[in-house]
């Protein structure tokens, strides 16, 4: 076994709040395409900021080439020779492609005593790179901007050359590309393996694993599951690995009545997420909603919300049509979203707790226009009893609150609107196994005793198991399979969460659940 | 494998019939010289050949400074072709030097043609239009084949050449020429022309620093006090006894000096340059108005008047703008720190990763401002014989649109130098023609508005559609 | 429902009022406040005239212009924007008090009515495309600045337009039981902003903006109707200033207001409004207002120019900002 290109051991990294790495173990071959498996928040996104230099590691080592390493800034991890591309790509949309290319490190040659920028020879050497990636008719003198995406991946990846990157880190690079781009991508990756460049392949896509990479590392919570030989795993085993999880963090669901039909959503439409989905959740009943990251869950309960316009399709309230274009309209109408994105879209970080608690339902507890603080209060104080929320008051400034603490805020926040309908995405992500606990036996009452019409968006089998009385499975945007609680199994909703393209084998014997 | 475009590549080889448009324009060149049937010149100081006419009805008169330019630029196209040959850029090069030859030659031979039928003063009077209007396209020309920038379709295409920025104004300033030429044929006169250029050369100069700055992805909205106070700067020492040239340094030092105050504030400790800039412009507004006590400068020795100076006949503030912006554009597009400016503005985080430190862009940015802005106010402070105590009200509004309409993207990454200087051209020429056909002036700033939001909103609506 | 944890059985501290003092007088505003405790001080004592109820109204009138317009000045810069057009729009309703009395002959009473509306849309035409087309407010109101400021100056043509009816002076020149017409209306305005954003849901959702708009949409807060609401009031508030300063002037001047959103802008951040959003009050812009005055008033009196008196404001704009970054990485640090 050679010299790993990159070495990492028992790296540890907190966040205020949150512990994102524990422990992590994990090493890179030179020549090698080594993919990351995980779900959002699974700490991929963290390990893959500390090898690139944004942050760095509380505790643990990182070794490059046999070396150790420390970065202060990016800047240094790109000189050693570790390139990343981004999602979203760190590229000048008005500069032509040769330039962003060699920004920051242009051919220069002399005129006089002063130096000025070699436009030949940067054109010249950018063809030249790109030809390395077989790709021989770009032109190099167009804006980058003016590329689809695609191609301006393919030119992030030629900067990465033009570095002399030995580690090449590649987060989620197909999110938005088209089908032959991503054959496209393929070949340019295989490529720069068989040239000796080690390869991190960050992707929640399954079939990409199968087809491009070498060995394949899972994450969950922070914790570094294991790392297998592709060619000595299947789909179910990594799908059990990235979302198996012990059976007692779940709490009994209590049986409940289940009556009309609250949400109705005919044929909607809106973008490539959300094609032609049609559902119903009825009051007092937990629809869980399956399916991997990309699936389009998010955007689809989004859409229901408010947050985005549909393009076609209906939405029906209560047995009535509604047209919500904005939050504030879906709040009317009785529906909540606990958001995924707990930071960015469920909290005002900087304000207190109380005011947080208080910010769907300002209308309600005001006379007038006049907001009236003993209810605030009240509410607030509510919620902290009601969630056990771990604050020191209801001034508490959320920000510095764990992230199980914040998340019980955002479903407090939600439930003081007194919904119809509660749509959770992700509801115990990041939440410590205390919190989780709660959070289920909070969704099971408030299903059973108050008839609230809830649906579930969860990527944890176990959780979608536990706690749904149906489950719908997503899949590139529209809905692939119904289940019943009583049919549902593990296997049978992760097989309906794969690609449709049939591969690997569905072993029938019963899979473990097990924490590793 | 993997095609993604389809072009065919321009082809590096050398063909020797291209050499042909070359062979033309020497031709053409030397025959102009040389011709019998020209007339000669009545007056004028140089042994050109002349084109006059009746003079006796206000007619346009190509004067003798018109016609040194035109060999000049026909030797400087003839150059250019040379080099580009040796650049292997031969297509793009002959094929706009043959473009514009072509046109001079047959307006030429119109011009002739009505002098000799001695038709009347209207379409001579548009001739004159024509002839700078591709004056002008010239310039472009010659830029976008010297300092090729990132193109937005696949090859270079005559297309491209006119579907930018700095054509649509030329276009805009011909169509505006004709118009308001039409009902006051005096507006197009050349002596008009050269007036209003002249007159307000200077704001093209302190343009050229604001485009750095906007394309930077900052803003300075001090530029009129600084350049008021530079003025009074100049002014205030040549009348004490320095000698001239102290006195035409000076602003070259003082307006850098206060750009780095300005770039520090902003960069070091942390305020945003839109209020940095407000602040700037009342302090050096303050301290312009205090300093002078509402006195104006006057007494300056007769040496002092350097945009009064015309060698080879044309007006210092001319050769100054053209040049200097000439030689901006050509630092924009060599420069490693000129690139930086473009980057820094297109995506500060990329930029970061690149190596490059915003916060030395931003001291650089605004220095170099001080330095266009100090040049500005010599040619300012020099061309009448009395300096005002106030600063140009509403400078910097006309400043930073004529960055913007000349193609600067407020929001950063984007422009040229000499897209702004053609605007600054234009909104003067819009400025001169609204009192030509007796429109309130007043009503400028109104129209600067407004072109700063349609150019706005079409550059932001552009983004957003490539964005996607 | 509550789960069995002691952690919920801890009482919610009580601020003690010792606590509060401190923490109220170590802030920008409570630092501003007794540093204007002092200016007045050293003011009164060094001038006699300086405490007569004379002067001090005089000061008050020469404020109520830039007050107007800085209070909801507070509000959009709170949001994490900015108004550069409020001078302008001041300008344009002077202009059009003017024009619509004198050239187009309507009564005294509506061209003052009309003027005002006008600067109401003014403010709504910011809004709008800031809101709708997404324009950043730097630019939006950077381009009506000029494009306000042009229509202000085309209709007038330099002309000033005199000979206004008396009663028209009564507003900016004339009292009501002692105290000057245009501070009555600026008392009220402020008690209505100060209120509105201390209390009511329309300041809890400008902050939200300010600290986060994502999360202030994804909860249902009406984001886009409160900004668009908040220009407008902008340009209303400009449109009364206008009156004022018409009446206060007793002629019309296109080039009125022209500066006076670098008071406004002065007067906010110096009252402790965090420019980049989030943080602010408006009783820390009434005393950064006060300030200001004072400062100018000083100036005057030891026979400065009022000229001369902006490179102060204008050293004070940056000055504040500077003071408040310094504060905010302060309080980061503990």
């Amino acid at each position: 076994m050679t010299v790993p290109i990159l070495q990492v051991t028992e790296i540890h990294k907190r966040f205020p709040g949150v512990h994102a790495l524990r422990g992590v173990n994990f090493d890179v071959q030179p020549g090698e395409i080594h993919a990351l498996l995980g779900e959002n928040g699974a700490g991929k996104s963290t390990l893959i900021k500390m090898i690139a230099g944004v942050h760095s590691p509380d505790s643990g080592q990182i070794n490059f080439d046999g070396k150790p390493v420390s970065f202060s800034n990016p800047r240094e991890a790109q000189q050693i020779g570790i390139a990343t591309i981004y999602q979203e790509l760190s590229l000048y949309p008005e500069l032509s492609v040769a330039e962003n290319m060699f920004m920051g490190h242009a051919p220069k040659r002399g005129l006089g005593p002063i130096q000025v920028l070699d436009w030949r020879r940067m054109e010249t050497r950018a063809k030249e790179l790109l030809a390395e990636l077989e790709i021989i008719d770009m032109d190099v003198q167009r804006k980058v901007g003016t590329f689809n995406v695609g191609n301006r991946q393919r030119v992030e990846i030629a900067k990465a050359l033009s570095l002399n990157a030995r580690l090449l880190i590649m987060d989620e690079p197909t999110a938005s590309l088209t089908e032959s781009d991503v054959e496209n991508l393929f070949s340019i990756v295989r490529l720069l393996r068989d040239r000796g460049v080690g390869i991190i392949y960050i992707t929640h896509k399954l079939v990409e694993v199968f087809e491009l990479a070498d060995r394949v590392t899972v994450f969950r919570d922070g914790q570094f599951i294991g790392t297998k030989l592709v060619s000595q795993t299947n789909e179910q085993e990594l799908i059990s690995m990235m979302v198996g999880r012990t059976i007692d963090t779940l709490f009994p669901k209590k049986p409940g009545e289940i009556k009309d039909v609250v949400l109705e959503v005919r044929n909607l439409v809106h973008g490539s997420n959300t094609r032609d989905i049609s559902f119903k959740v009825r009051a007092g009943e937990i629809v869980g909603l399956a399916g991997l990251v990309g699936s389009g869950r998010s955007e689809t309960a989004q859409v229901i919300f408010g947050v985005a316009k549909p393009e076609s399709g209906e939405i029906l309230v209560g047995g009535k049509p509604v047209k919500i274009n904005h939050p504030s309209e879906a709040v009317k109408h009785g529906i909540a979203y606990v958001p995924e994105d707990r930071g960015l879209q469920g909290l005002v970080k900087a304000m207190t707790l109380r005011e947080n608690v208080s910010m769907a339902v300002l209308n309600a507890i005001s006379s007038g226009s006049f907001i009236n603080y003993h209810k605030e209060q009240t509410i607030a104080k509510q919620a902290i009893d009601q969630f056990a929320i771990r604050a020191y008051g209801t001034e508490q400034i959320v920000n510095k609150l764990s992230g199980g603490n914040q998340q019980k805020v955002v479903i407090g926040k939600w439930l003081a609107s007194e919904p119809r309908i509660l749509i959770m995405d992700e509801p115990t992500h990041g939440v410590d196994v205390g919190a989780k606990s709660e959070i289920h036996r909070l969704m099971s009452e408030l299903a059973a005793d108050r008839g609230l019409a809830i649906l579930m968006i969860s990527s944890e089998l176990p959780e979608i198991l536990g706690m749904s009385d149906r489950i719908l499975v997503m899949r590139s945007g529209q809905i692939v399979a119904e289940f019943s609680r009583e049919e549902a199994t593990q296997e049978k909703i992760g097989a309906a969460m794969m690609s449709a393209s049939g591969y690997g084998e569905i072993k029938h014997e019963p899979s473990e659940i097990t924490v590793v | 494998m993997t095609a993604i475009t389809t072009a065919q590549p321009t082809s590096t080889r050398f063909k020797p019939l291209t050499l042909l448009p070359l062979v033309l324009a020497i031709l053409v060149f030397v025959v102009f010289q040389f011709m019998p049937f020209v007339n000669q010149p009545e007056r004028g100081s140089t042994t050109l050949p002349v084109l006059t006419e009746n003079r006796a009805n206000n007619e346009l008169e190509l004067p003798t400074s018109g016609l040194i330019l035109i060999p000049i630029a026909a030797g400087t196209l003839f150059l250019l072709g040379l080099w580009n040959l040796a650049n292997e850029q031969i297509m793009r090069a002959t094929s706009s030097m043959t473009a514009l030859v072509g046109i001079i030659v047959l307006e030429y031979y119109v011009i002739f043609v009505m002098d000799y039928i001695n038709k009347g003063a209207t379409h001579l009077g548009s001739m004159g239009i024509a002839f700078w209007a591709l004056l002008l396209l010239a310039i472009i020309m010659i830029a976008q084949t010297v300092l090729p920038r990132p193109r937005v379709e696949r090859e270079f295409q005559l297309r491209s050449l006119l579907s930018n920025q700095e054509s649509a104004i030329v276009i805009a300033l011909v169509v505006l020429l004709l118009t308001v030429g039409i009902s006051n044929p005096r507006f197009v006169s050349t002596n008009n022309i050269l007036d209003v250029l002249q007159g307000n050369a200077y704001i093209a100069v302190a343009a050229i620093g604001m485009s750095m700055v906007i394309i930077s992805g900052n803003i300075d909205i001090s530029v009129g006090s600084l350049l008021g106070l530079l003025a009074i700067v100049s002014g205030r020492l040549v009348t004490s006894g320095a000698p001239v040239w102290v006195a035409w340094m000076a602003p070259l030092i003082v307006g850098p000096a206060i750009g780095a105050v300005i770039g520090f504030v902003i960069a070091y400790l942390r305020v945003p340059a839109i209020v940095v800039t407000l602040g700037m412009f009342s302090i050096l507004k303050g301290i312009l108005i205090i300093w002078t006590n509402g006195e104006r400068v006057t007494d300056m020795p007769t040496e002092f008047f350097l945009a009064q100076m015309r060698p080879l006949g044309i007006s210092m503030p001319i050769w100054f703008m053209i040049v200097l912006t000439i030689l901006a554009a050509i630092w924009m597009r060599y420069s490693p720190v000129g690139r930086s400016f473009y980057a820094v503005g297109g995506n500060a985080d990329a930029a970061r990763l690149s190596g490059i430190s915003q916060r030395r862009v931003i001291m650089q940015v605004f220095m170099l401002n001080g330095f266009f802005v100090g040049i500005a106010s010599v040619l300012y402070a020099t061309q009448l014989t009395i300096i005002q105590a106030t600063p140009p009200p509403s400078l910097e509004l006309f400043v930073i649109t004529s960055a913007v309409v000349g193609g600067v993207s407020i929001l950063g990454g984007k422009g040229t130098v000499i897209g702004a200087m053609l605007a600054a051209i234009l909104l003067n020429t819009i400025r001169s023609g609204m009192i030509f056909i007796n429109v309130s002036p007043f009503w400028i700033q109104a129209v600067q508005g407004i072109l700063i939001l349609i150019t706005v909103l079409i550059d932001l609506l552009r983004r957003r559609r490539q964005a996607v | 429902m509550a789960v069995a944890n002691e952690v919920t059985q801890q009482p919610i501290p009580q601020r003690s009022l010792r606590i509060w003092v401190q923490d109220k007088a170590l802030s920008q505003v409570g630092i501003l406040f007794i540093i204007l405790i002092v200016t007045l001080a050293v003011l009164a004592s060094s001038n006699d005239n300086f405490l007569t109820s004379q002067n001090l109204f005089n000061q008050g009138r020469l404020l109520a212009e830039v007050g107007l317009m800085a209070l909801p000045m507070t509000f959009i810069i709170i949001t994490g924007g900015i108004d550069l057009s409020v001078g302008s729009i001041l300008g344009l309703s002077a202009i059009l008090v003017g024009y619509l009395w004198d050239t187009v002959g309507l009564p005294l009473e509506i061209a003052v009515v009309l003027a005002v509306l006008v600067g109401c849309l003014a403010g709504f035409l910011n809004g709008l495309f800031i809101v709708r087309v997404n324009v950043p407010p730097l630019i939006m109101t950077l381009a009506t600045l000029a494009f306000y400021r042009g229509l202000a100056q085309g209709i007038s043509e330099a002309r000033s337009v005199t000979g206004y009816p008396e009663w028209f002076f009564g507003l900016g020149q004339g009292n009501i039981l002692g105290v000057p017409t245009q501070l009555w209306i600026l008392f009220i305005a402020i008690i209505i902003s100060a209120v509105l954003l201390a209390r009511t849901t329309l300041g809890r959702t400008l902050y939200a903006i300010g600290n986060n708009k994502v999360g202030a949409r994804f909860s249902g807060l009406p984001v886009e109707r409160v900004t668009l609401l908040i220009y407008t009031f902008s340009g209303l508030m400009a449109g009364i200033s206008g009156v004022i300063f018409v009446s206060r002037f007793t002629t019309t001047r296109s080039d009125m207001g022209s500066g006076l959103e670098l008071d406004a802008i002065a007067a906010v951040v110096l009252g402790g409004t965090s420019i980049f959003g989030g943080k602010g009050s408006i009783i820390g812009t009434v005393i950064g207002l006060v300030m200001i005055q004072l400062l100018k008033n000083g100036l005057a009196i030891n026979g400065i120019t009022s000229d001369a008196t902006i490179v102060v404001i204008g050293s004070i704009l940056i000055f504040a900002i500077l003071v408040n970054n310094l504060i905010q990485r302060l309080r980061k640090t503990e």
